[in-house]
Parts: C-alpha cells; structure tokens; sequence
C-alpha cells in the first residue's frame, strides 16, 4: 500500500497533482543495518532523516500547499530510521508502503498513469535516500532492499534518467502531465573506479519508450552537486526537503501581473532560482557548500497558486535619530519611526511586495521585496530622487 | 569587461556546408537524407565575436578557437564568415580540441567553453551526436565522423593527469537531436568514434567541476535557424548574455546594478526563445544541465534594456483612464496620457528599472478614483498590469 491520498473520484476527468514520495533511511543490508550485509556497501550506513522528510512534506502538500492542479494523488514509501519514528510517532502509523524495489516500480508505474491521465496535470516525485552517480549521465538511487543478495547488487537500484525519460509524452501516452518536477534529495558520489562495473545493472523504472516531440516543462532538482552528498538532521528532516517545503510555501515565489492583481506563484523557473538561494543560505549557517543542481527542460510553467503575498523580513539599517518612513507601493506608510542606535537595525515582517524607505527628507527608491528577506540601509536613497 | 581573475577558452563550431550531403539523397543511405545548413556558420561566428568581444563569466578571452564551414548564402551575407573559413572535419575538430583541452587544464580559475553548431542526432534518450563536415564521406560506420557529446564532456574532467582543469566549463550543444529510424531499426550498435578517452574520476575531483550545458533542443527535437543568419538559439543566447537575461541586485554601496547569472539565463532564455518562435514561426526549445546557478556570466555596465507592456484593467476602465509611468530613480515620465488611455495596451523600450504608474480614473458617474503601483521591470519583456476601479456601477 503506498497510496495514501486519492482525490481521483473529485478530480475526475480534469488535471490533478500526483506525487511520489519515497524516504529511505533504514537500509538492512547497508553497514549497521539489520540484515544480511551486502557484498559491497561502498561506505553507505544507515540513515536518519529522508524518510522523515518524504513524510513532513506529504504532510505539507496534503494540508498547506496551493498547486495549480488540485492535489489528486499522493503515492507515499518510507523506511524510517528508529531516530525518526522516535521524533515523530505517526511515521509509523502512515499508511505508507515500503520503498523496496517492486514496491517502487508499482508505485512508479501506479503514479504514471495516473499523470498520464490529463496533459495540463502535474506531476511531481520526491526521492530521498543514498544514490550513486554512475555516469556524468546517469544517477542510480538506492532502494531499501539494495544488496538484498537476490540478483545482482544494482538490482534495488534504479535508474533516475529511466524514470525522467519513462515520464515524457509519447504515442503511447499522449496526455501525459505537461508540468513535471523531479525532486532527487540523494548523494551523487561515485563508486570506486576498479568496481564501476556493477552500477551497470541497476534496475530501469519504465521501458525505454520511442522518442518524440517531449514538450514537457520538467525540472531535475538534485540536492547535490556530483561528487557530493546531501545533509540532513537527524530525526528531523533533510535541508533538501525543508527548502523545497519553504519555496513551496512562498520563498520560491515570483509577482506575476494578473488582471485580477498581483498574483504570487511558485513556477518551475522560480523555483529553481530559490532553492539556490535557499540551500545557499542553510550552507552559511551551517559552514557547509549547500547547493542544486537544475536540469531539464526548465521552462517558467506555475506549480502553485500562493493564496497570499508571501511574508518577507525587512532588515533596516537605519540612521540613528533620523526619522524614517516605510511605504508600499500605494505610498501608505506601513511603518515609520526615528530608530535608536544602541537598538542596532530595525527588522520588519511585511508582505512581499513593492516598497520604499524614506529617510528624513530623502526620498527612498522603489524595491521590490521578495522573500526570504531583504536588507536595506540609508544607501536606499537618493537625493537624485527628490521629495 | 572587468574581469576578475582567469580567462575563458573556447572551442567554437560551425558546420553548415557538409560536402557529402547533397539534395535529395535517400534517408537509409550513408548520409541518412540529411542536406547542408544555411545558419549554423554564422551562428558560431556570432558566438565567437561576442566573446572575444566580452570575455564569459567574468573572465578576459583567453585562447579562442573558431572552425567554421559556412554556406554559399552564409558567406554572402557575412563575409567575415567566408574569411575565418576553415576545416570542421572529424581530425581537425579532434586536433583543436586536444589543443582546447591542454589549455583549459593550465588553471583552474579558467573557463572553458565549447559551442557546437550544425548537424545533431539522438540514438536513445540522452544521447547527444554532433555531426562534422566529413560526415558521410564514406568510410567506417555511419557515425564516423562525429563527435559523442557526453564523451567530450567526459574528457574535460578534473582528473590526475589535468589537476588544474578549469572548472567552470559551458557546453552548448546548437543542434537536433531528432533520431533516424536507418539506426535504430537497423542496427545493433551505431558507434562513434571517441574524441579521446574518458578519465575515472574521485569524487573529489567530480565535485570540483560546475558543468553547464545547453541542450538547443530536447530529447527528439530540432534545432532552428534562420537561412544565412544565425540559429535561433544563438540569437537568443546572445541576446540574453547581452542583457535581456539580466536581473538586478543591489551592489556593496546599496548601488543597483544588473548582471546575467546562470538562473537568470534560464529565465531570459525561455522568454527571448518564445519571442523568437512567435517571429520566426519555429518551435524552438532547449533543455539544460545547469552547475552555474548564481554565478555571474556577465556584468551589464548599464541597465539593460526591457520591453514594457502597460494595460489597464477592466476593459471598461480604459476610455476613463489617464496613466502616467515614471521612472522612479530618475524621476523621469516615459509615458503620460489624458483618458482615455490610447494606445492600449502601451509598449516601450525603456531602461530595466523601477517603474511607477499613476492612474486616475474618471468615468462619468462622477466617481474619481486615482490608484498607483510600483513595477520592477526587468529584460526582455514585463507586463505591467494596473488595476482600476469599475468606472460604473
């Protein structure tokens, strides 16, 4: 069992999200597992924060977020670790399938359908666990049977190109969503180069199907660079996974002009750029070099609707004793005051948007504050500009 | 072109005129039915020009090779083209990139950059073959004289024999990737042969390296260009680099200033390949493989220019509407018109910058009503949507 939300019968003939989520952290046959070790473990233990992860943002999708396309099916395989069932109990009350290899491929092959249903749906996979890097082209992610001893050591190891590719539209399912993103929270380091050998019989996920006219917006998110590996906390979740959930929730979103408004969405192209940014600023609170890599067809297709401006921090390095005045675009003042030095910047939480600090009699220009937060000082000014 | 630190080196192809391609030749002969280009010369001309004029990533043009085989047409059009004429057969392409290669691997703050315009196919997903100038020429397999992408790639790596590889590296692959039903239904194996050998890599090393690569066209797709001008994608990617990619971000000082990073390439570039494709009636895409993110490909001196796009809505509130549109630094009025609001919607190319629109209502149920908004407009293209009231109830 691995479905664990199905809105198909509200859907019904119309677009819908369908998303698959799989978290592995507990690996039997990996070093410290409780199975059978495997013949090679390439250094690969167990886990503790993946299959939190995949859990936390099922969580989200189901409760909080806005896609474009109602949220229709969710597919869900985790293995927790002891430390993850420990910090959040309900983990092992989901009704979640387990992320062995013929659970995956059912599931895999159970959420193609389904987004193979209506072109304008979305579909979205979120693989989180260890993976190799087989080949410059080809990611392989580890399943939590990998090493089980049946066949050769790959064969719980599939491959991530197979599953990007197995999703383009093609003869054989002309109305495959349109929209799609691959979200891989998996290490992309190398196995030792005298046993390079046995990646190459790692498991495909679909069969290869004739190539035609792929029209797809599809996005590859790695949560590493290659050679690298991903962080997470223990028992809490992975950076990956938590910066997606915080894009997703308004830091990845973009103003687009609507003729009800301004609107914020969260597209493929926005997305991108955050999580960039995102991982970038985990890595400097943590001295770690965090980053993505983006591939595929990045193109700037909305994921989700925000129902609101998303909220932005407004770090304000102010001039002590001089008045100073925060306006938003209809030029209303959303904050003023005469900041004191000895209380250091002044620090605002305000709706994404367009604003501008005017400071004593110099007019401020106009920026637009997107989130997570944007600094501002007296240099915000300019004379130039006139009262 | 300030550059910081290193220099970009590029390997740059062309191949429009293919000798042993001719009109009308059978699809499931040695040519596979393919015919000669007519843009992808000038295409890497263009290319070059704009490095050597530029630099790349904020590195000064280091060594910078062009091969180039133009058309009849393309040399008519540019003779500079016809002049940097030169070999693109497999062994020339193969002795320049050897040459490429030992000097992108002097220092690792380099860059090396390679853009390939010309034939391209696709033997299974993933697959990338760039097609040179003696193709079809006769001799070996079908795919003689050709280059595997992932291969050239894969030879460019940080590896113990070229420690000091550069490791910023761009590929741009301006080529189809469309597949040809003589090889994959009649063979087992359609090799190509290797530029050179392929280094195994520590993680360490495979780490070190950001590789960016621009796919012109998708799994099974073309590439277009326009006949004695450029390829589509050429044209956009410059233009993007050029600027209408750029975004602005607030300098040390609190000065803003515009840059392109690789993000906001992949942003310009949908935007400017769809402007393209409305123009040129094409149906060009691209896909990427991206390691530059938010590293700078290009500091702008200037704003960039950017197509502004004002509207009002509703519909109805246009003959009432009298909109004036400010540039907010300079304080200067770009657009100012009594109602009612014609032409609409209003475009103009204006410097890439913060924007205000005022815009008062009149509507002839005596109930004025006046509105601002603040827009950042940004390369190529922004919409610029103001809201006003119903003018009638």
């Amino acid at each position: 069992m691995s479905l664990v939300l199905d809105r198909r019968r509200e859907v019904a003939d119309g677009p819908g999200l369908h998303v698959l989520l799989v978290g592995v952290s507990r690996y039997p046959h990996l070093e410290e597992g409780s199975g059978p070790p495997a013949d090679s473990t390439f250094g690969m233990g167990q886990l503790a924060s993946p299959g939190i992860a995949a859990y936390r943002l099922f969580q989200y999708l189901e409760a909080r977020a806005h896609p474009v396309a109602p949220l229709a099916t969710c597919r869900l395989l985790i293995a927790p670790s002891e430390e993850e069932l420990a910090a959040l109990p309900e983990l092992a009350e989901a009704d979640a399938g387990p992320p062995t290899l013929e659970s995956f491929l059912q599931a895999a092959e159970e959420w193609r359908a389904d987004a193979a249903r209506h072109r304008d749906s979305v579909a979205v996979a979120y693989l989180a666990g260890w993976g190799i890097e087989s080949t410059a082209s080809e990611q392989l992610f580890l399943l939590s049977d990998f090493g089980n001893g049946i066949g050769p050591l790959f064969r719980s190891a599939v491959s991530l190109h197979s599953l990007y590719a197995g999703m383009a539209p093609h003869p054989w399912q002309p109305d495959m969503a349109r929209t799609q993103l691959f979200a891989y929270d998996v290490g992309r380091r190398g196995v030792p180069a005298e046993q390079h050998h046995l990646t190459l019989n790692a498991t495909a996920v679909f069969d290869s199907a004739p190539i035609s006219l792929d029209d797809r917006a599809a996005m590859t998110l790695y949560a590493a660079r290659p050679g690298q590996l991903p962080y997470g906390v223990p028992g809490q979740g992975t950076f990956f996974g938590d910066a997606l959930m915080l894009c997703f929730d308004g830091r990845g979103a973009t103003p687009v002009d609507t003729p009800d408004g301004t609107r914020w969405d969260v597209t493929i192209a926005s997305l991108a750029a955050a999580m960039h940014e995102q991982m970038r600023v985990f890595g400097e609170r943590l001295d770690l070099d965090l980053d993505v890599d983006v591939g595929g067809a990045v193109r700037d297709f909305p994921l989700l609707h925000l129902e609101h401006a998303p909220p932005v921090e407004i770090v304000i390095a102010a001039e002590p004793g001089v008045p100073h005045a925060l306006r938003d675009e209809t030029e209303e003042v959303v904050w003023s005051g005469e900041p004191v030095a000895a209380e250091g910047p002044v620090r605002l939480e305000v709706p994404a948007g367009f604003y501008r600090l005017d400071v004593g009699d110099r007019r401020g220009r106009w920026r637009l504050a997107k989130p997570p937060s944007a600094t501002w000082g007296a240099t915000a000014t300019d004379e130039r500009h006139g009262a | 072109m300030a550059p910081d630190h290193g220099r970009v080196h590029a390997l740059i192809v062309g191949i429009s005129a293919y000798p042993h391609l001719t009109e009308g030749a059978p699809t499931d002969g040695p040519t596979l039915g393919l015919r000669s280009l007519q843009s992808a010369a000038r295409a890497a001309f263009c290319v070059h020009e704009w490095i050597a004029g530029h630099g790349f990533a904020g590195r000064a043009p280091g060594d910078l090779q062009l091969l180039v085989a133009p058309s009849e047409l393309e040399a008519a059009e540019e003779p500079a083209v016809a002049t940097a004429t030169s070999p693109c057969t497999w062994k020339a392409v193969a002795h320049a990139a050897n040459h490429w290669r030992e000097v992108a691997s002097e220092d690792s703050d380099d860059v090396a950059l390679f853009y390939f315009a010309g034939h391209g196919l696709q033997r299974g997903r993933g697959d990338h073959v760039l097609l040179l100038e003696d193709f079809g020429d006769g001799e070996g397999a079908h795919l003689h004289r050709a280059v595997d992408s992932d291969t050239l790639i894969g030879g460019m790596t940080v590896a113990e024999e070229r420690p000091n590889m550069a490791r910023l590296q761009f590929y741009v692959f301006d080529a189809c990737r469309d597949t040809h039903k003589t090889l994959t239904d009649r063979y087992e194996k359609t090799d190509v042969t290797p530029l050179w050998d392929v280094p195994k890599v520590e993680n360490v090393d495979r780490a070190a390296r950001r590789t960016s690569v621009l796919y012109t066209a998708g799994d099974g797709m073309l590439a277009y260009g326009i006949a004695g001008h450029q390829s589509i994608f050429s044209e956009a990617l410059l233009a993007c680099l050029g600027g209408s990619a750029a975004c602005a971000y607030d300098d040390e000082y609190g000065e803003r200033r515009w840059h392109v990073t690789g993000t906001s390439l992949q942003r310009g570039l949908n935007s400017v390949v769809d402007r393209l494709n409305a123009d040129y009636g094409t149906q060009q895409r691209f896909e990427i493989r991206d390691g530059s993110g938010e590293l700078v490909l290009n500091e702008l001196s200037a704003p960039p220019p950017a197509q502004l796009r004002v509207s009002v809505t509703p519909e109805e509130a246009v003959d009432w509407a009298a909109v004036d549109i400010v540039e907010s630094d300079t304080a200067t009025t770009i657009f100012s018109t009594a109602s009612p609001f014609h032409p609409h919607p209003f475009s103009k190319e204006v410097p890439a910058g913060y924007y205000d629109a005022h815009i008062a209502v009149s509507p002839p149920d005596d109930r004025p009503h006046t509105r601002r908004r603040a827009k950042l407009v940004e390369p190529p293209a922004t919409d610029f949507v103001i809201q006003a009231a119903t003018p009638a109830a």
